[in-house]
């Protein structure tokens, strides 16, 4: 049966974080106050913004096993607020299968007392944004809390009860060196987390960091970013050490004790329907994708007017549908079964497929037997090349 | 019938933003050819590119009407002239449709490279020279100093100078009255057997080719049968006019006259400049002096990005060549770039200029390969080949000797920069030939050096070790014969025909070290190691190695944005495809310009 996942996006946050890519910012209390009231008000309205743009509502009656509240930082908005947009999702969504309740949280932004609460209301899973054990690293990033900080939420979510909890680590900070980088593995493995994700810092222009770096700046501890190389094998001594412990690789940055897998996160890779709430969040439903305007502010006025703060909205062409089904699936360790895709779409569409297939299993790039095909462990730091080779659609296009 | 008498032809030459264009603009505007309003600001300079660049490309002649002290109505012919060395020809042919030039010295910068290069130009053709000293109004200038440079670099006698300043219009109706009374009235029968000059061309899409020409014996009247003499080909004459700077039809431009000419002549290329136009029925006995081929100096490859947009680039090409005889081009292959064209041009601005219009005006993505010279090769079979391309080399063990050609630079500058320029000179491999004080602190150094130096980056070089205070200006004396050596290079082991580059033995090691560096930075890490070498012959000079790429990873998918994702698949994607590939590796368009900018 078809279950859908709903995601509520926080774009607030105590502090801003040199290296977050993302659009989340610091702003007044009276601000955070207006935006929840809108999130309520999608949340309550969404049916008619569905209808008004044309997507089928009977989406919203599918039974939600997983909610995902996610940021910058949703512990920030207190019980309070909490409370009001829980109660709107209750009212809208059909949660008696919740399976998966995951809420993000930052070290030093919840207390014992909240934690309770939360649990208490059915948020089983927490995902603390632990990013590294060394205090000059978070210092360095702009974070404000220590890595006892982070012992202590660790010790306090698990005395709350919740069943799962997941810690993020970042490789690739400034300043970070080889035992470092080791003392903040070994941590966050000695707290005992069920589920550990591990990201690679990425230079780009839209973080502050990333900005500085590509300018050839200083700023931020920019000329203390380590090296490419660094970073790779920073990644594989996570493997290797997590893989050792017991832990499952069920994705190219997610490790988890059997099953402790984010089922939230499994259907952005498996192309499963969820429902993104708040500003700048993403919805797919099979068909379309469709994200909500991303300036929260624009997204608030919009509410604010009884508008629909729906943004690029797009119908998926065939041939973009399997593009993704091949980059997003081989992001999963059981990787795709290419019979499943040409059952779906057709064996003559799929053949497009053929080549780009067949080169990367004789590069050694895919590997799997049969129709089943999956990234080789080599793979799965230069995925990004892989990935590019499944994308024939806009080629196809520009050749018309 | 104008009285010859009453007939002025000059020019205005200058070095580069000594103000000739704004002195032209004032007399046109004194004379009443262009009221204020009409006229757009400098407007002998018409392309946009030339706007841009503060240079005159292209020729063109305006006539003026000029009333003068003597109470007397005088008919001025001016005729504009590029103000870049990479037309000398050009400018000569134009020098030599007047009697007369204003050579105009800007009074805070003195005497510059291109002063004293026009300046010799219009004395070979044996003009009568009006130094105008302009900018007079300005804080930095000094007029002493100026004319005791007019003195000893230009061998003038600097009392003869008018004192103005064109923007502020001060000192002007003097040098109008200069005109008339210093140069000489054209001399010429209207009678006896045509000899027009053609000084410029255009292709105009109505009209079909527009000869800008000097009537130097003779008449050329509308219905005439005319033969240029170079090619012997036979035009009637449709129509015939002068600008004003509008052009207005006339009947006939007899000796001494200046105008246009159009005889449904298809081709720019048929009407050469310095070529002569005689009449059919009564050709003069020989033809004006000084007609030369126009030899491109310069090689470049010309190579579209995308292969697809080759046949684009060629009729961009047939275009570009429709109003400029003096740039050729031919079909070229490439094993890095494709298909593309060798394409020769005047000089380094030319280059730049051909380049930029077929990306501006065409919307082409254009590779360009280092530019070059054309070597003479002597093979020890006795053969003796011409060579623009390094590809086109012979095997160095068929080779018996390389000659290169050579330029004279007249260099000014101020004397705290000449160590620095001194040691450019001779690390470009440049032979002294001259050193003058032409006032206190200026300096005039003359030096041969070999042209395939100049191409390569000698203009930056030299502005940036005289932070802008020396003025270069060159002509073609010959050829050297030089110890030359072809260097290739290797991505991944395959040679890249493109980046191969000639230089001299000496330089050879220096260079090939330059070049690796630089392609190891401008390759993309691939996915595998990638050795870059270069070598003479079958041995390797220099070596450096790009790592093998380690991540390329998404590791977040912010909230299920999946098209952020395929945004950046697509663009790392697309980025590939404007890259060359040469063997199994990627290269980017910046790499093969990198050989343009290697200096040791």
């Amino acid at each position: 049966m078809t279950t859908l996942g709903v995601y509520v996006q926080v774009p607030f946050c105590a502090s801003k974080c040199t290296f977050c890519n993302f659009d989340s910012g610091v702003v007044p209390t009276a601000m955070i106050d207006r935006y929840c009231a809108a999130l309520e008000r999608e949340i309550v309205q969404l049916r008619q913004h569905f209808q008004g743009r044309g997507l089928d509502p009977d989406l919203l009656d599918l039974p939600v096993d997983t909610v995902y509240i996610g940021g910058g930082t949703p512990t920030l908005l207190g019980r309070g607020r909490l409370s009001r947009i829980f109660r709107a999702l209750g009212s809208t969504f059909h949660l008696e299968a919740l399976h998966e309740w995951t809420l993000e949280a930052t070290p030093g932004s919840a207390d014992s007392s909240l934690l309770a609460w939360l649990a208490e209301c059915g948020v089983n899973r927490l995902s603390i944004g632990a990013q590294s054990f060394d205090d000059r690293e978070l210092r360095w990033t702009g974070r404000l809390h220590t890595a006892a900080d982070t012992c202590m939420l660790v010790e306090a979510s698990r005395r709350a009860g919740f069943r799962s909890v997941s810690l993020d680590l970042i490789a690739g900070l400034p300043g970070q060196t080889e035992p470092s980088w080791i003392q903040s593995l070994q941590q966050a493995i000695q707290l005992k987390p069920q589920h550990l994700s591990v990201y690679l810092f990425e230079i780009d222009e839209k973080s502050r960091l990333g900005h500085e770096a590509l300018h050839g700046g200083s700023r931020y501890h920019a000329e203390a970013l380590p090296d490419e190389g660094f970073v790779a094998d920073a990644y594989e001594e996570a493997r290797r050490t997590l893989v050792g412990l017991g832990f499952e690789q069920y994705e190219i940055s997610n490790f988890a004790r059997a099953g402790y897998e984010s089922v939230h996160n499994l259907k952005y890779w498996r192309r499963e329907p969820y429902v993104g709430l708040g500003a700048g969040a993403h919805s797919f439903d099979g068909r379309y994708r469709w994200s909500n305007e991303a300036a929260p502010e624009v997204y608030r006025a919009a509410l604010e007017r009884g508008e629909s703060p729906i943004r690029d909205l797009r119908e998926l062409t065939s041939m973009e549908a399997i593009e993704e089904f091949f980059f997003l699936g081989l992001r999963h360790r059981t990787g795709v079964d290419v019979a499943t895709a040409r059952a779906r779409w057709g064996a003559g569409l799929i053949a497009h497929w053929d080549d780009a297939i067949r080169s990367l299993r004789a590069e050694g790039w895919l590997e799997g037997e049969g129709d089943v095909i999956r990234l080789a462990p080599r793979a799965y730091l230069l995925s990004n090349e892989v990935f590019q080779r499944f994308l024939l659609a806009s080629e196809a296009g520009k050749s018309r | 019938m104008a009285d010859p008498r009453f007939i002025r032809n000059f020019s205005i030459v200058a070095h580069i933003d000594h103000g000739k264009s704004t002195l032209a603009d004032r007399l046109l505007e004194l004379t009443g050819a262009l009221s204020k309003r009409e006229m757009a600001e400098q407007v002998l300079d018409s392309m946009d590119l030339e706007r841009e660049r503060g240079i005159t490309i292209k020729a063109h002649a305006v006539r003026l009407h000029y009333h003068a002290r003597d109470g007397q109505e005088y008919q001025l012919n001016l005729i504009d002239t590029p103000g870049h060395v990479d037309f000398s020809y050009e400018v000569s042919r134009s020098l030599s449709a007047c009697e007369g030039a204003l050579l105009v010295v800007d009074a805070s910068q003195g005497v510059e490279a291109q002063t004293l290069a026009n300046a010799q130009l219009a004395m070979n053709n044996k003009l009568a020279i009006i130094p105008v000293i302009n900018k007079i109004d300005l804080p930095g200038a000094d007029i002493e100093m100026t004319k005791q440079q007019i003195e000893h670099a230009l061998a003038l006698d600097p009392s003869e100078a008018l004192l103005i300043s064109a923007k502020a219009g001060t000192g002007v109706p003097e040098v109008l009255e200069a005109i008339v009374r210093r140069i000489p009235p054209p001399r010429g029968s209207p009678e006896a057997p045509l000899k027009a000059l053609i000084f410029d061309s255009w292709y105009d899409s109505y009209r079909g080719v527009v000869v800008l020409t000097r009537v130097v014996e003779g008449t050329l009247r509308v219905g005439a049968r005319i033969r240029l003499w170079s090619n012997r080909q036979v035009y009637e004459v449709e129509d015939l006019g002068v600008l004003t700077p509008k052009p207005v039809h006339v009947d006939q431009l007899q000796a001494g006259e200046v105008g246009f000419v159009i005889a449904n002549i298809k081709r720019v290329a048929d009407t050469r400049i310095g070529d002569t136009i005689t009449e059919e029925e009564r050709p003069a006995a020989e033809p004006l002096p000084g007609f030369e081929e126009i030899k491109p100096m310069v090689f470049a490859g010309l190579y579209p990005v995308d292969a697809s947009e080759y046949e684009n680039l060629r009729d961009a090409l047939e275009k570009l060549r429709l109003n400029d005889a003096s740039f050729f081009y031919e079909p070229e292959n490439s094993v890095a770039l494709g298909f593309g064209f060798r394409c020769g041009f005047l000089g380094l601005l030319h280059m730049e200029i051909i380049q930029e219009r077929l990306e501006r005006e065409f919307k082409l993505n254009l590779i360009t390969t280092a530019p070059g010279v054309r070597f003479r090769v002597t093979t020890k079979s006795g053969q003796v080949l011409f060579v623009e391309s390094p590809t086109k080399f012979p095997p160095a063990s068929d080779i018996a000797q390389i000659e290169e050609p050579v330029i004279t630079a007249m260099i000014f500058t101020q004397d705290e920069y000449l160590g620095p320029i001194l040691a450019l000179l001779e690390e470009k491999r440049g032979v002294q030939k001259g050193f003058e004080y032409v006032s206190a602190q200026r300096v005039l150094l003359t030096y041969e050096v070999p042209l395939n130096e100049i191409v390569l980056d000698f203009y930056d070089r030299l502005k940036s070790v005289s932070r802008g205070y020396a003025s270069l200006d060159y002509h073609f004396s010959g050829y050297w014969a030089s110890d030359l050596v072809k260097v290739d290079l290797l991505v991944a082991g395959e040679p890249v025909d493109a980046l191969s580059f000639i230089c001299h033995r000496d330089q050879a090691y220096g260079r090939a070290r330059a070049l690796c560096e630089k392609m190891r930075k401008l390759i993309p890490r691939q996915l595998f190691e990638v050795a870059i070498q270069a070598s003479v012959g079958a041995k390797i000079i220099a070596r450096e190695n790009v790592p093998p790429l380690r991540k390329n990873v998404l590791a977040k998918c912010y909230g299920g944005d999946v098209t952020r994702k395929r945004k950046l698949l697509e663009k790392q994607k697309e980025g590939k495809k404007r890259m060359k590939r040469v063997g199994r590796v990627d290269i980017p368009q910046e790499a093969f310009l990198a050989v343009l900018k290697v200096s040791e």
